[in-house]
């Protein structure tokens, strides 16, 4: 296949340009060249969009739309020619000259089947893919060649990566990979499920044993129980033994008292208190008598009180009434100077009142003249009144003043602000109204965005992010990158965790290996005694037909050494398990060892994706995680900042939407806000206009503030203007009140309240004097009353009790005397009344002791009768008797109580029985006891050692109900799946790397040879000599250059050796390819830029080889290629092309 | 009057394919045998069941730890109250196992003879049963051809543990006919050995009633007993009861629309929402299955880990999903053929797989060459019978494709 013309109808940049490429066929080279800018790697694109469909987001959709995008071509293959163009459509997008679709796409099978990507790598190449094959060729001959040959991919990375993954998975001998790790934990829990089955063998034997041990407790169990009975049935006898000897006695001797009359227990000492009682009495009566005898004489001798002495003091009460009256005879002149004094004082007064008093009639005077109490309180209230009701109707008056001013004021302010109001509003309008409107949303939404900023500030500032946020958009990780360092962060965390598990079990079964070791003694190996043994049956077998008796001796002899052999084998059977305790241990040991490496290794892995986080916030212009496990946060927070970041930036857009709306209306606003706008810029302006408005609206609500006020004030006036009416009505009330009041004074109405207080003052002063001199008259008065009284009483007393005076007595000298005779009456009635009290006291105790006497004397004759006796003296012995029976009968209760409590209630006969059985023997008695306890305690021990082995028997049954060895086995089964799974994707890498490996191998081996002919000999010239040729390592297979005679390897080449070497494999691969198959064109783009001239020329020359038979499009940019083309290929075989956009 | 026919408890046996994981529902998945046999006796008391029949395989043949043996007598002598006769015999797995010589059972729980067929009799209801239990593992022959004719005015139950005609993924023993039990005059045949529940037929009655319990990814969907009721001397109902504890499910998710890892994941999201739903609130452990021709193919040949831990973060979400395993069965845009048709490296490179598959020596000499060097690894794990070496070779050209065939478009 061939293209003859290709047609960028509508492509990129271009519309309907023709390129010509008919020249050359079958094959020809076309140079397609094209200065940077002019649409080279565009036709380039046309080429394979052509071929394969133009993509669903096509680069070249920028002229022409994308629906409308076109590419055509004239192909011929096979003698055949078609017309073709691709159209952008998802479906039919091949149609033919005609315009109709294509039923059968023709492009594929001219292709070969080739896929876009193949055939690009296949039939294409460029700068880039140069140098990666190049690379690819330090894989080896093999995959070299294979690189070379498909341009399929890099397989050599393809191999490795394969291997690496397998690797990973598994390694024959390997400890770490998963699939190692996977199987041992396998067996380990097969093992260990193993060990845990519990067969039906040891669940049968653990019944039986149970079974026995369940009879064994009861069976020790009996007989305990019939010794604890007899034990307890003789310890109870041995407790209460001696008791029942005591018993017995007593209750004997309290038969042999029975006749004793049972007296009370105090009876002795009633006896011995009522003797004492008698005697006592005897000699106190004798006493008492002659007292009394001299008392009634000392009575006999005092003299019976007179009535005088019975006076009281209540009715005397002289004493004190004979001091007043001697004070009032020092007093009284001097009362009556006072009042003489007094009489002058008032004269003087009322005669500065305008009065003038008659000598002695100076109080009779003064009242005529006071207006007393009530008449001076009413003018001082009405003096007061005077002073609060001027007060309120001045003040009444000022704050009517007051508010007719402000009412006035706020009138003046609501007018000029509604004007200005008005003059603002008008001037605005509905399109500054609009503007301000807009405005005021503008800013709510920047407060949003204040806050989204605040937010992005801090979640900034959290990440110590400084870069700009395109810069973060640009080179955040992709979320494949970010899972996988989290999967290999969370791995590699998971496996330091596991690996220190292990190791820590390890250690644990290591030190428990270690315990049990204890190496016996070397012995034989089993080998040896197969030996002896073997030895052993060719001498049987050599001594048969020899002596019986001597066979039959050997025979016994092989038997004894067979049984030692046995114990021997016994004895090896010991030390391989010690050798093998040994190798576990050592085993043991490794895994330590491979676990402490794999804690190692995973620590590291840990630290590699930390190093990479850290990389990475080092890009991003941010802070680092703080630790570790902050990973996947940071990464989440990093994530949230970007989007918020995308947002506040969309919405820094609409904020500046709105400001451009709002400028239309800016002209008007500067005109309506005058010059305090100008020079200020939009967001100033409508800075200034919210300010306008917001003082129109303050204005307004200010207007309706004030108006509410002026409500107010003119309600407050009106209250004002009332208070001042009733302040004036209250005054002239007062005046009246006042006339009324100074009348009795003589004072006129119009008298100013100040002057009628001096008056009150002098009244007030007056009446003082006046009632001072009446109370000095009345007291004068009441001195000379209280002398004559005291007098009267005294006289009455003297006469009654005392004899007359010899002479004139005054009166306080018979008060005196009468006094004294009552204090001497007194005195003798008191001595009488005394001596009397003590004769009647002495009399009373006689008669008391008598009667206590008696009293004995009746309780000892009862004692006496109850005792049976008839004299006094008998009453001692009786009363031992009876004492000595009450105690016995005491003593036998608490015995037959102790007796009772101690035998646990047993009946007494029973005891006596028993205690009868034994004799009195109580040394036989203890002996059986201690016989009996002995058994006892053996038995208790049997007892609990049968219980406790029942009891464990029942345990073990016990653990067979447990779930544990069915969970063992899931968790068998669940490693056994982790371990499968991982075996399958093993052998799917490995089948995928065996099989790559062996194609590769394969088509090494059919190409190898031709192929590597022919690129040595293309070597050679492209390099112009320095290499003569390529050679293939035996066995090693790999690519090496042969320059000087000296081989070099692949590795050793200079990139742009290698390049070379990588064109001349491609080109004889394809001429091999080639040779087998039908040609397609090759694309070529920009190969050579890297090349010298001189190479450039000869690659150009092994092109032209090639295009004799394939068409080749070689797409370039440099004009020297142009011309080195020009020099190195004849004019019939070389067709150049300018390309540019019209 | 009711009876539950039941077979295959495998008592204890573990569930199998389920690779733990962080969030697995791990302890939903352990013992589910034993708490599907229990809801089966919990449903026998409630359902005042009169026989309990258990057509064999009490447990895995290869169990030795008596407790599981215990269980089913702690489990079964709850039935001694309501007075439900149990009676089972010997299936190729109780005939290996030792400890069921030794069970200790009521004298409500009967058990068939091993030795030759025998018949157990229950005048007062008017039924017959008759059967013979496996004396060894291998029975080869046809139990049921000397089974004793049916009693006459009595309903007859036949229990036998068959392959009958050899069930596909069961072993061949005591292979019988279903017209030999059809012709044997029997009501019903109470079959058990085969997993999967299965009504061979109605007059009479051949039932399988398949496993309690399923135990891996091939024993899918419900599973449980047969209830069985009779009325006027006559069986009037045949039905299946549900009873297991965790339901195994296959998701399969077509991504013929899906090109990027997100809508894969959304695909499966949607396909395991319908496997939640349709076990009825059961713990399900599920294998997902990626099919169809995808664009996504690549990506996910080349991410397969880094998918399969997604999607198991997915099953956690869910709590009651188990993700037993992954399997990418989908194909390229380009077609095998395609593929193999191209006249290239790589075209030879995937016409190889093809021959290897082709050839079983080819295919030998592989597996020799992948498994030689695996001496180290459990020969358990290596003769895993879901270790398909198709399915491997089929993976394994999966991947190379995804890693040799970039999606890249080409600039």
């Amino acid at each position: 296949m061939r293209f003859d013309e290709l047609r960028l109808q509508a492509f990129g940049p271009f519309t309907n340009v023709v390129l010509d490429l008919r020249g050359g066929a079958p094959g020809g080279l076309h140079v397609i060249y094209g200065p940077n800018e002019a649409g080279k790697s565009t036709s380039l694109r046309a080429v394979v969009n052509l071929l394969f469909g133009i993509p669903q987001r096509s680069p070249d959709a920028h002229l022409h739309p994308s629906s409308r995008l076109a590419v055509g071509a004239r192909l011929s293959a096979q003698g055949k020619t078609l017309d073709v163009t691709r159209l952008k459509r998802n479906r039919d997008s091949l149609v033919d000259a005609d315009g109709v679709a294509w039923n059968v796409d023709p492009i594929p099978a001219l292709l070969g089947h080739l896929d876009r990507v193949s055939f690009c790598t296949r039939f294409g190449l460029d700068q880039a893919e140069l140098e990666k094959g190049a690379e690819a060729l330090l894989g080896g001959s093999e995959q070299g060649l294979f690189a070379a040959g498909t341009a399929g991919a890099d397989v050599r990375r393809v191999l490795s990566k394969l291997g690496d993954d397998a690797a990973a998975l598994f390694l024959p001998r390997g400890k770490l990979p998963l699939l190692n790790r996977y199987n041992a934990d396998y067996e380990q829990a097969l093992g260990e499920a193993r060990r845990a089955e519990r067969p039906v063998e040891k669940w049968l034997a653990q019944a039986r044993a149970h079974e026995q041990a369940v009879q064994q407790v009861a069976r020790v169990g009996g007989r305990r129980s019939e010794v604890r009975a007899e034990l307890r049935r003789l310890q109870r006898l041995k407790a209460v033994l001696s008791d029942l000897v005591e018993w017995q006695t007593a209750t004997e001797r309290l038969g042999a008292l029975s006749q004793v009359p049972d007296l009370p227990a105090d009876a002795p000492v009633l006896r011995s208190q009522c003797s004492a009682q008698i005697v006592e009495s005897q000699a106190e009566i004798r006493r008492i008598t002659e007292d009394l005898a001299a008392f009634e004489r000392e009575l006999a001798q005092l003299r019976e009180p007179s009535p005088l002495a019975d006076v009281d003091d209540e009715q005397l009460q002289l004493a004190a009434r004979v001091g007043t009256a001697i004070a009032a005879r020092k007093d009284l002149p001097k009362r009556r100077a006072a009042l003489v004094e007094q009489q002058r004082q008032l004269s003087t007064l009322l005669r500065e009142l305008g009065q003038d008093p008659a000598p002695g009639d100076e109080v009779a005077g003064a009242r005529r003249v006071v207006v007393g109490v009530e008449g001076s309180s009413h003018i001082t209230r009405l003096i007061a009144q005077h002073s609060g009701l001027s007060t309120k109707l001045k003040a009444a008056e000022a704050r009517v003043r007051k508010l007719d001013a402000a009412i006035r004021d706020l009138d003046g302010t609501v007018v000029a602000v509604e004007s200005r109001s008005l003059d603002l509003l008008l001037a605005l309008g509905a399109e500054g109204k609009a503007a301000h409107q807009l405005w005021l949303e503008s800013l709510g939404d920047h407060k949003a965005h204040a806050r989204q900023f605040t937010d992005l500030e801090r979640l900034r500032a959290l990440l110590h992010c400084t870069a700009p946020w395109q810069h973060l958009v640009a080179q955040l990780p992709a979320a494949e990158v970010v899972h996988a360092w989290s999967t290999r962060h969370a791995q590699a965390r998971q496996e330091r965790a596991l690996h220190q598990r292990a190791q820590a079990e390890l250690t644990i079964q290591l030190d428990a290996g270690l315990i049990q070791q204890n190496a016996p003694r070397d012995l034989p190996s089993f080998a040896e005694l197969g030996l002896l043994r073997q030895r052993r049956d060719g001498a049987i077998l050599a001594f048969d037909g020899h002596d019986t008796a001597a066979r039959q001796a050997l025979r016994q002899l092989v038997h004894e050494a067979d049984t030692v052999a046995d114990q021997l084998l016994a004895q090896a059977d010991k030390v391989y398990a010690w050798q093998a305790l040994e190798h576990g241990n050592r085993q043991l040991k490794e895994q330590i060892v491979l676990h402490q490496q794999g804690e190692v290794d995973a620590a590291e892995l840990e630290d590699a994706v930390w190093r990479e986080v850290q990389a990475c916030a080092a890009r991003l212009n941010v802070g680092v995680p703080r630790s570790k496990d902050q990973v996947g946060q940071w990464f989440e927070q990093l994530n949230a900042l970007v989007t918020m970041e995308v947002e506040y930036q969309s919405r820094d857009a609409e904020l500046l939407r709105r400001k451009l709306l709002v400028s239309g209306v800016e002209e008007k606003l500067r005109g309506v806000l005058g010059e305090e706008a100008s020079g200020c810029d939009l967001v100033g302006l409508l800075q200034l206009l919210e300010s306008a408005l917001r003082s129109v609206e303050k204005m307004r609500q200010r207007r309706l503030q004030w108006e509410k006020d002026r409500r107010s004030l003119r309600r407050d006036q009106e209250e004002a203007a009332l208070e001042l009416d009733d302040a004036r009505s209250q005054l002239n009330a007062w005046t009246q009140a006042w006339e009324l009041s100074l009348a009795p004074l003589g004072l006129g109405a119009n008298t100013p309240p100040e002057c009628a207080q001096d008056v009150l003052t002098a009244l007030g002063r007056l009446e003082r004097a006046m009632e001072a001199a009446v109370t000095l008259e009345s007291r004068i008065a009441g001195m000379e009353r209280d002398t004559l009284a005291l007098d009267r009483d005294i006289s009455r007393y003297v006469v009654q009790f005392l004899p007359p005076p010899h002479h004139e007595e005054d009166t306080v000298d018979r008060a005196s005397r009468l006094l004294e005779a009552v204090r001497l009456e007194r005195r003798n009635r008191d001595e009488w009344f005394k001596a009397r009290a003590l004769v009647d006291e002495r009399r009373a105790t006689l008669a008391a002791v008598e009667a206590r006497s008696w009293t004995a004397r009746q309780a000892l004759q009862t004692l006496m009768v109850a005792a049976q006796v008839d004299s006094e003296e008998r009453l001692p012995e009786v009363e031992q008797q009876s004492l000595e029976k009450r105690q016995l009968k005491l003593r036998t209760s608490e015995l037959g109580e102790r007796i009772r409590i101690s035998a646990d209630g047993a009946p007494l006969d029973e005891l006596l029985a028993e205690a009868a059985e034994w004799g009195g023997s109580v040394r036989r008695l203890i002996a059986r006891i201690d016989d009996l306890e002995q058994e006892n305690t053996d038995l208790e021990s049997a007892f609990r050692e049968a219980e406790n082995e029942a009891e464990s028997m029942r345990l073990g049954l016990l653990t067979y109900k447990t779930e544990d060895v069915a969970l063992a086995r899931q968790v068998v089964s669940e490693r056994a799946a982790l371990a499968r799974s991982t075996l399958r994707k093993y052998l799917v890498f490995q089948a995928a790397h065996v099989l790559l490996q062996g194609q590769i191998a394969r088509y090494a081996e059919r190409f190898s040879g031709p192929i590597c002919q022919r690129a040595s000999e293309m070597f050679g010239r492209i390099t112009l000599g320095k290499y003569s040729r390529l050679a293939v390592g035996l066995g090693e297979k790999t690519l090496r250059c042969v320059r000087d005679g000296h081989e070099i390897e692949v590795n050793e080449l200079s990139r742009g050796a290698r390049a070379q070497l990588y064109f001349v494999l491609r080109l004889a691969s394809l001429e091999q390819y080639f040779s087998e198959h039908p040609a397609v064109p090759i694309v070529l783009d920009d190969l050579f830029v890297d090349f010298d001239d001189d190479r450039t020329t000869v690659a150009f020359e092994l092109l032209a080889e090639m295009a004799k038979n394939v068409q080749v499009l070689y797409f370039t940019h440099l004009a020297r290629d142009v011309e080195k083309a020009h020099d190195a290929v004849p004019s019939d075989r070389l067709f150049t092309h300018t390309i540019g956009v019209n | 009057m009711k009876l539950v026919h039941a077979a295959d408890l495998h008592l204890d046996s573990p569930l199998r394919g389920l690779r733990h994981y962080e969030g697995a529902p791990t302890q939903e998945v352990r013992m589910a045998t034993r708490r599907a046999f229990s809801r089966l006796i919990d449903f026998c008391l409630a359902e005042q069941v009169g026989y309990l029949l258990i057509a064999g395989d009490l447990y895995d043949g290869d169990f030795k730890d008596y407790a599981t043996a215990l269980y089913f007598v702690e489990q079964v002598a709850r039935l001694r109250e309501s007075g439900t006769e149990v009676i089972w015999l010997r299936g190729n797995h109780d005939a290996a196992n030792k400890m069921t010589r030794h069970l200790q059972v009521a004298e409500h729980v009967h058990e068939l003879s091993v030795d030759q067929p025998a018949s157990l009799v229950f005048e007062q209801h008017g039924l017959a049963f008759h059967g013979q239990g496996y004396a060894v593992r291998d029975v080869q022959e046809d139990l049921s051809a000397r089974y004793p004719a049916p009693l006459s005015g009595l309903l007859n139950f036949g229990l036998l543990h068959t392959a009958l005609d050899g069930r596909p993924g069961h072993a061949s023993y005591a292979p019988s006919t279903l017209n030999g039990l059809l012709s044997h005059g029997y009501d019903y045949w109470a079959l058990g050995h085969v997993h999967q529940r299965e009504v061979l037929a109605e007059r009479p009655w051949v039932v399988f009633p398949g496993n309690l319990q399923g135990r891996h990814v091939r024993e899918l969907g419900e599973k449980g007993c047969t209830l069985i009721t009779i009325s006027d001397a006559q069986i009037a109902q045949v039905e299946p009861m549900v009873l297991d504890e965790v339901r195994w499910a296959i998701c399969e998710v077509q991504l013929d629309q899906a090109h990027h890892l997100d809508e894969v994941l959304e695909s499966c999201q949607a396909g395991l929402g319908r496997v939640r739903l349709s076990a009825g609130g059961r713990t399900v452990a599920t294998r997902v299955r990626l099919v169809g021709a995808s664009p996504a193919h690549g990506l996910l040949n080349q991410a397969r880990e880094r998918f399969e831990n997604e999607l198991r973060a997915l099953c956690v979400d869910f709590a009651d999903v188990y993700l037993e395993d992954v399997e990418f069965k989908t194909d390229g845009l380009l077609a095998g053929g395609e593929l193999a048709a191209r006249r290239d490296a790589l075209g030879d490179l995937f016409r190889a797989f093809s021959e290897v598959e082709q050839d079983e020596g080819a295919r030998v000499a592989l597996w020799e060459d992948l498994l030689r060097p695996m001496t180290g690894i459990s020969l358990d794990l290596l003769r895993d019978e879901n270790l398909h070496r198709d399915d491997i070779l089929r993976e394994a050209e999966q991947l190379l494709q995804g890693y040799l065939l970039s999606p890249e478009e080409p600039s």
